[in-house]
């Protein structure tokens, strides 16, 4: 099970002179930001409503998992939003939370990261048979590609670690896979066919989904 | 019975006899109660005065003349002046012996014309049919069916009409008298019909004379369409029916008037105005709001005012799909930014602001914020009842105005602008632009989204909604039906362009599978008249619940392009089984037992094929839906229905 803890105090205070409007200092040592404390955080805050619940793209907001901002950027963009994303004041949700919540994001680097590299090799020809024997297609559609049941999971599954845990202890309404009824290695099967699947052609390539 | 002396052959014998029984009868037996039609609460039954035949039986020696004299009427010739003055112009029925009286009088009495018999080969099908068909056109259509063997069939789509506040007009008939019922009649026939519905329809009658069957009639039809709307039910006596009207017998036939939806409270909406002007980020959710036309326009006309976000929960056609301030697609991204949220005529409220998660151990949070304020305004707070569960979850509000939503628009929409400074307008024009960016955004990620898939075999149902959008956009369209294919977050509403009242007619209220086909064919026929082209994305399992409905729109001559989404299972239960088979880790991979539907595979081109609809497929080949779907809808321009099975993805 994944509990990465990051630390993001150095670059934290690297980032001081470049980030208006968090004060950065009073980032003390306890802000080392807690992936396990930052995933229950994340849901509760309500960070999941929009942005999904591994911060992948929904059809409310961008991707934000793997962010490539640093942690003071990051706080700072949660402060003061551009578009429409709600702003948090510090009294609603403090510094620490958001490291935490950001230490959660940063252990699900964009996909072909370094969490990836620990997927055990995976047959993708097995996982085809796994995917739908086991009923991830009831949800996530023939191909992985979601649908109002559940969200798209491939191609660029989330990071091999994150998508065994989300699949044991899932924080939402997805039904939980104990490794009773699915090993790891069925997991990684499954996971090697999502990463597998095409990817479409460019939208505008296709006349049927002109606007 | 000591007249039957005067029996000469048998078979006068057998008709004296009849006739006798008949006499000697009403002295003896109390017809059905009308308490017992009212509820437990009444009073005991005074005893009612006896029918008219029964009356005429006892009084008059045996009638020799067994035919209605020229210029006479019967009694359910008198039935149908009274529903041809409701405006009635189709009767969905599937035949039925005790209102064989009624049926004939419909046919020779009344032409079939206004109101034209509609053949349905199941009740359920006749009222689902009536419930979309109001959707389509804002006018209610009755339904005739037996009081019992019927009206069980029917009871499905009553409660479906019921959750769904539509107003169907069902008339029952039954034969009260015990003393004179043919062999079959006495299973035919019931005390209290309407009781088996009345948890779940607004009311009830089973008038004993013409004169009350008259007012009964109005009545019924005047109680069905003022909101809170709801199915009535009007139960008719087989001799009522059956028997001749005396000729000096005087009927006036009441006049209709549908009274005027009731309208909030002025300071409640003043109040809710100012709530809606003062806050930072206001969302209009509605749901069943848009009653006629007008309701879209008036929700279009406060959401402009207020630069205010729309979520439309989907029953019906309340806000255009692509306008601006449309934020569906982000409803839990708006629900939980907002400071107000008002709620108009919305069946879940609390749904609408809180989440259930559904895991093994239940739990429930809020999506609003703790501090957000909650306005309703819902005939939901005018009428409730106990039994069945429709009303949902209570939700503490700080405010709840008990009206019409669409009748109190007005006066909400007036106090808006009144209430507005310029310094609110520059506010609000800034939140406005903020909206539109963030639907523009998420109607650009949905379409990336439906290209995901997009060749592979079977079809997935976002490819399957784009193809068949891409061949009805330039055509006056009606999406009358997709039901089960998930309504409201479907492909479909999710990629079309929504922008008039008849393009979309909500789904089916209770959940009760099999009423999409019929829905489909009774939005059709209300759409035929205004040469609409009708579309329906039809489910598999749903049409196999009361599939003759195929039959009904070929023989009514219904055009109806009815696309399959045939995903081979009931795959909401596949989901919701294969929750439990994970909540109880003890096998995951046989969900799908006893909800799939395969092995045989059902080939439902030749199904509608039968029942002379032209029809194709199984198609399994995205690339050859395009071209079925354009010779399919050649055949139903050519005013019928057609059918193409797709074989798809899951949802
Ligand atoms: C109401 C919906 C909503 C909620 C809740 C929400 N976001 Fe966002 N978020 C958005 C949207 C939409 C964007 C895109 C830009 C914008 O509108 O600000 C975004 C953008 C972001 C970005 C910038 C993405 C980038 O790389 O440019 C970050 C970081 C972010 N959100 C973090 C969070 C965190 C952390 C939380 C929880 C505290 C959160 N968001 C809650 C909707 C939301
Ligand atoms: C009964 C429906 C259902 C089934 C079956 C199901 N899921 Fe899910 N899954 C969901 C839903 C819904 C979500 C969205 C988050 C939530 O509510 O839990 C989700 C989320 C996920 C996520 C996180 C995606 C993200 O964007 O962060 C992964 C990974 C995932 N599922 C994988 C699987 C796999 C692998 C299987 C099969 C072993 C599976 N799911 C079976 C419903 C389901």
């Amino acid at each position: 099970m994944v509990n990465h803890t990051v630390r993001v105090l150095a670059v934290a205070a690297a980032m001081l002179t470049s980030t208006a409007g968090v004060d950065v200092t009073k980032l003390g040592a306890q802000t080392a930001g807690n992936d396990t404390r930052g995933r229950t955080l994340y849901v509760k805050v309500g960070c999941e409503t929009c942005h999904g619940p591994n911060g992948q793209e929904t059809a409310a907001a961008p991707r934000i998992a793997g962010s490539g901002r640093e942690l003071a950027a990051f706080i700072a963009y949660v402060r003061k939003p551009l578009g429409s994303m709600p702003p948090q004041s510090a009294q609603a949700v403090s510094d620490q939370v958001l490291a935490d919540i950001y230490a959660f994001l940063r252990a699900a680097p964009a996909a072909g990261g370094e969490a990836t590299k620990n997927a055990p090799a995976g047959r993708a020809d097995a996982g085809a048979t796994l995917y739908r024997k086991v009923g991830c297609y009831q949800c996530h559609v023939n191909e992985g590609q979601g649908g109002a049941n559940g969200p798209r999971i491939g191609p660029d599954p989330i990071p091999f670690a994150r998508f065994v845990q989300y699949v044991r202890s899932p924080t939402g309404q997805m039904p939980p896979y104990t490794d009773k009824v699915l090993s790891n290695q069925e997991l990684a099967d499954i996971y090697a066919w999502l990463q597998a699947r095409p990817r479409p052609p460019a939208v505008n390539t296709l006349p049927p989904l002109a606007p | 019975m000591a007249k039957s002396t005067r029996a000469k052959k048998p078979l006068e014998r057998r008709q004296f006899l009849r006739q006798g029984a008949l006499a000697g009868a009403a002295a003896l037996v109390a017809p059905p109660s009308v308490a017992a039609a009212q509820g437990p609460a009444a009073s005991p039954a005074p005893l009612p005065p006896a029918p008219a035949m029964t009356m005429a039986a006892e009084t008059v020696p045996p009638a020799e003349a067994q035919v209605l004299g020229d210029n006479q009427r019967a009694g359910s010739d008198f039935m149908v002046d009274v529903f041809k003055s409701l405006g009635f112009e189709y009767v969905c029925e599937n035949p039925g012996s005790s209102f064989r009286g009624l049926h004939e009088s419909f046919i020779n009495y009344g032409g079939d014309r206004d109101p034209e018999l509609v053949t349905c080969l199941h009740e359920e099908a006749a009222v689902a049919m009536a419930h979309a068909y109001y959707k389509a056109e804002g006018k209610p259509i009755a339904v005739l069916s037996h009081g019992t063997v019927g009206l069980q069939h029917a009871a499905m789509a009553i409660y479906n009409a019921w959750c769904d506040k539509v107003p169907v007009y069902v008339i029952l008939g039954n034969y009260n008298d015990a003393a004179i019922r043919r062999g079959a009649e006495w299973y035919h026939g019931v005390q209290d019909a309407a009781l088996m519905v009345r948890d779940y329809t607004k009311w009830d009658d089973a008038p004993w004379s013409l004169t009350h069957f008259a007012e009964s009639a109005v009545r019924a039809y005047q109680i069905a369409v003022t909101p809170p709307m709801a199915p009535v039910v009007l139960v008719l006596d087989g001799m009522l029916q059956e028997g001749p009207i005396p000729k000096s017998q005087h009927l006036p036939i009441p006049k209709l008037s549908v009274p005027a939806p009731p309208q909030g409270d002025s300071a409640a909406v003043t109040e809710a105005a100012r709530m809606l002007v003062a806050a930072e980020n206001p969302v209009l959710v509605a749901d069943r709001l848009a009653r006629t036309p007008n309701g879209m326009k008036l929700l279009v006309e406060l959401a402009e005012a207020l630069q205010a976000a729309v979520v439309d929960q989907g029953s019906r056609m309340n806000f255009p799909s692509r306008h601006p301030l449309n934020q569906t697609l982000r409803e839990g991204a708006v629900i939980a930014e907002a400071d107000v949220v008002v709620g108009l005529e919305v069946s879940d409220f609390w749904g609408t602001v809180n989440a259930l998660r559904d895991q093994l151990h239940r739990s429930t949070r809020r999506l609003a914020k703790p501090d957000a304020k909650l306005v309703t305004i819902t005939t939901g707070d005018l009428y409730i009842r106990a039994n069945y569960q429709d009303f949902r979850r209570l939700q503490d509000v700080d405010l709840a105005i008990a009206a019409d939503a669409e009748a109190t628009l007005p006066a909400l929409v007036d106090a808006v602008k009144r209430l507005t400074t310029a310094d609110r307008r520059r506010v609000f024009e800034e939140r406005g632009a903020k909206l539109a960016e963030a639907s523009r955004a998420a109607a650009e990620r949905t379409r990336v989204a439906a290209s995901y898939a997009w060749t592979s075999t079977p079809v997935s149902v976002a490819r399957l909604c784009a193809e068949l959008w891409a061949q009805i956009k330039n055509e006056d369209w009606s999406l009358v039906s997709s039901y089960y294919s998930f309504d409201v977050g479907g492909w479909a509403r999710r990629l079309w362009n929504f922008d008039k009242p008849y393009q979309w007619l909500g789904h089916g209220g209770g959940g009760g599978i099999g009423y999409g086909a019929p829905a489909a064919v009774g939005g059709a026929l209300a759409n035929r008249k205004h040469g609409r082209l009708s579309v329906a994305i039809q489910t598999d399992g749903d049409l196999m619940y009361v599939p003759g409905v195929l039959w009904t729109a070929a023989h009514h001559k219904i055009p109806l392009l009815s696309v399959m989404h045939n995903n081979r299972a009931y795959h909401m239960e596949v989901m919701h089984v294969q929750r439990m088979c994970n909540a109880r880790n003890r096998g995951i991979d046989r969900g799908m037992i006893g909800s799939e539907i395969t092995n045989p595979n059902i080939d439902y081109a030749k199904l509608a094929q039968s029942m002379g609809v032209y029809a194709e497929g199984p198609i399994t080949n995205p690339n050859d839906l395009a071209p079925a779907l354009r010779r399919a809808i050649a055949v139903v321009k050519r005013g019928e229905p057609a059918l193409v099975d797709v074989v798809t993805q899951v949802r």
